[in-house]
């Protein structure tokens, strides 16, 4: 049996008095591909923010490879091959497309030649970023934009990627376009956990999947049964949230789930 | 003819006004991108030094105390940061600037304790030679200051673009969340920028206390024109800091040679502030036109 790659037991996690996370708890095998789902505001963000160190928990404990990695920081995480492409991309809008490339990949930056070949292994994935290199990433397109987050992170060549809503604002085809590429990434070994408001298509490519609400697991399974159940699923997220009928990921239109969604 | 001369001349009088600017003002920059903080003890960070290199001088002689009084704005730099800035952060951004105030205050208070405030000569680094260029007397202190500010800048500029530090600190001021998720330590960066302010502003402190003595207020306030400086840069483009800079220190150098105006007590100041106001109105409107999208996002 292998060790997981990731072992959040028992987590909590506050935001001032506001609890977000209440005894959360889930696993990531080596070389898997996790999807977590839940309303708005069910904890998804906060778990992967909590998990890559952006904030720290109040009780609980998180294993990253068998250590305890609870409390550290995000720059220190990420030298030890935890990525995470946050809510909102946070790219770095006043510098270049190559400048980003090369942030991302800070942690192995002592290697120069290695660089290139991460940086032209990396940009083959996205051409169009390679047209673009010298472009301040605030000008890219949102799809673009999304592109270059995806593309940095994987930079830092991660054990494990976190990427909080991948589909944010995009077209359905960059979205597949997008979950393709990171089931590539996905089946040369890194460990995926993925934040979706478009259930199906988060279901239709990862292996397990938890769904959360009010800060905690209230159901997980592996994601083909719970695409075969949709009645289960819906009755966690709401009554909006519909995944039947759908045939498989080659569908344009991934389901909304939990309503609108409330700009920020 | 005659008065182009009387211009030229005059240009050489700004010459250390405009390596004093920069100095300051880079470092005002950096602080402002790494902290979003105007650093108002900015003046007190450029006057302490030069009484630290004065009270160092009879000791380890003038090029160890200047070295001396570089250092100590340094290290004020980092202390005023750790100590005051940092702490702030929590709060808002108005009690961090609210904070440097107390700072300037403070450092302030202390140098004429401790000091006097009698005008000290200050520390003279090279020999004292006058030259004659027309009418106008430069000093070598003066050609001194202008000299060691472009090398110092260039040093700067190259620090910024071709070294890790200088990329990670731009990366830090881009966006703090993100730098640390890069692997970037924020703190560590902004402690850098603040340490680089300092030295910047010890060693402009020092070279312009030799010029011009050592007073606690006036060598504490001789760093305004560089926040206008700053302010016509755009407050956070280095570039820009040292443009003002040269406009700023040509203002100040040039308005006594201009015939109608030039005599009247703050004709520079007034110049000055029509300056700036004339051409922060300028990037206002250039601004909405461009930058649209930017804004939006
Ligand atoms: N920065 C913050 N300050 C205070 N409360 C926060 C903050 N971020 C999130 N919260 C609160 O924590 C809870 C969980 O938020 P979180 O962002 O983790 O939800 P989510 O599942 O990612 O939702 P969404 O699908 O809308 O992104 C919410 O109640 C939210 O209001
Ligand atoms: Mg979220």
């Amino acid at each position: 049996m292998n060790e997981p790659v990731l072992s959040v037991c028992d987590l909590d996690a506050h935001y001032g008095a506001i609890q977000a996370l209440r005894g959360m708890s889930l696993q990531v095998a080596q070389g898997e591909m996790v999807a977590l789902l839940g309303a708005n505001g069910a904890g998804k963000t906060t778990t992967l923010r909590t998990v890559s160190g952006m904030i720290r928990p109040s009780a609980g404990s998180i294993l990253f490879e068998g250590a305890q990695i609870g409390g550290l920081a995000a720059q220190t995480l990420v030298r030890r091959g935890l990525a995470h492409l946050p809510e909102g991309r946070e790219l770095f809008p006043t510098m270049s497309v190559e400048e980003n490339l090369r942030a991302g990949y800070w942690v192995h930056r002592r290697s120069v030649s290695g660089y290139r070949s991460t940086r032209d292994q990396v940009m083959s994935l996205f051409p169009i970023l390679g047209e673009r290199r010298r472009q301040h990433a605030g000008t890219l397109s949102g799809g673009e934009q999304q592109m270059l987050a995806v593309a940095r992170a994987l930079m830092s060549k991660p054990k494990l990627l976190l990427v909080d809503e991948l589909s944010l604002g995009l077209a359905p085809m960059i979205v597949r376009q997008l979950f393709e590429i990171l089931r590539a990434v996905n089946s040369q070994g890194t460990a995926v956990v993925i934040v979706e408001q478009f259930v199906h298509m988060a279901l239709a490519n990862t292996n397990r999947a938890y769904v959360l609400a009010k800060g905690q697991v209230v159901l997980d399974g592996l994601s083909a049964d719970l695409l075969a159940n949709p009645q289960l699923i819906a009755s966690y997220l709401g009554e909006t949230a519909e995944v039947r009928g759908r045939k498989g990921s080659e569908e344009a239109g991934p389901v909304e789930v939990g309503g609108s969604r409330v700009g920020r | 003819m005659n008065e182009l001369k009387l211009v030229a001349d005059h240009v050489i009088l700004a010459l250390p006004l405009i390596g004093a600017y920069a100095l300051f003002g880079l470092g005002i920059v950096v602080i402002y991108r790494a902290s979003r903080v105007l650093n108002l003890a900015h003046g007190a960070m450029v006057m302490l030094p030069g009484y630290i290199a004065y009270s160092a001088a009879p000791r380890v002689g003038p090029a160890l105390g200047l070295l001396v009084g570089i250092l100590s704005g340094g290290v004020l730099g980092v202390l005023v940061e750790r100590l005051v800035v940092r702490r702030l952060r929590p709060i808002s951004q108005t009690a961090q600037t609210v904070g440097t105030v107390a700072v300037f205050a403070v450092l302030v208070a202390l140098a004429a304790k401790v000091w006097g405030t009698e005008v000290l000569p200050g520390v003279t680094v090279v020999p004292r030679h006058a030259y004659q260029v027309g009418v106008a007397v430069v000093s070598s202190d003066d050609l001194a200051l202008f000299v060691v500010a472009a090398i110092a800048s260039a040093f700067f500029f190259a620090l910024f673009r071709f070294t890790s530090l200088g990329l990670a600190m731009r990366l830090a001021a881009d966006n703090r969340r993100a730098a640390a998720l890069m692997g970037i330590d924020p703190e560590r960066t902004t402690s850098a920028a603040w340490l680089i302010a300092g030295l910047f502003a010890g060693l402009g402190g020092v070279l312009l206390a030799g010029a011009t003595g050592l007073h606690p207020y006036i060598n504490s306030l001789d760093v305004l024109p560089a926040f206008v400086a700053v302010l016509i840069g755009g407050l956070e483009s280095t570039s820009g800091a040292l443009v003002g800079s040269v406009a700023v220190g040509l203002a100040i150098g040039l308005v006594p040679s201009v015939g109608f105006i030039g005599d009247q007590e703050g004709a520079p100041q007034l110049v000055l502030a029509i300056v700036a106001f004339v051409i922060m109105a300028l990037r206002g409107r250039k601004f909405q036109a461009s930058d649209v999208r930017s804004a939006l996002a």
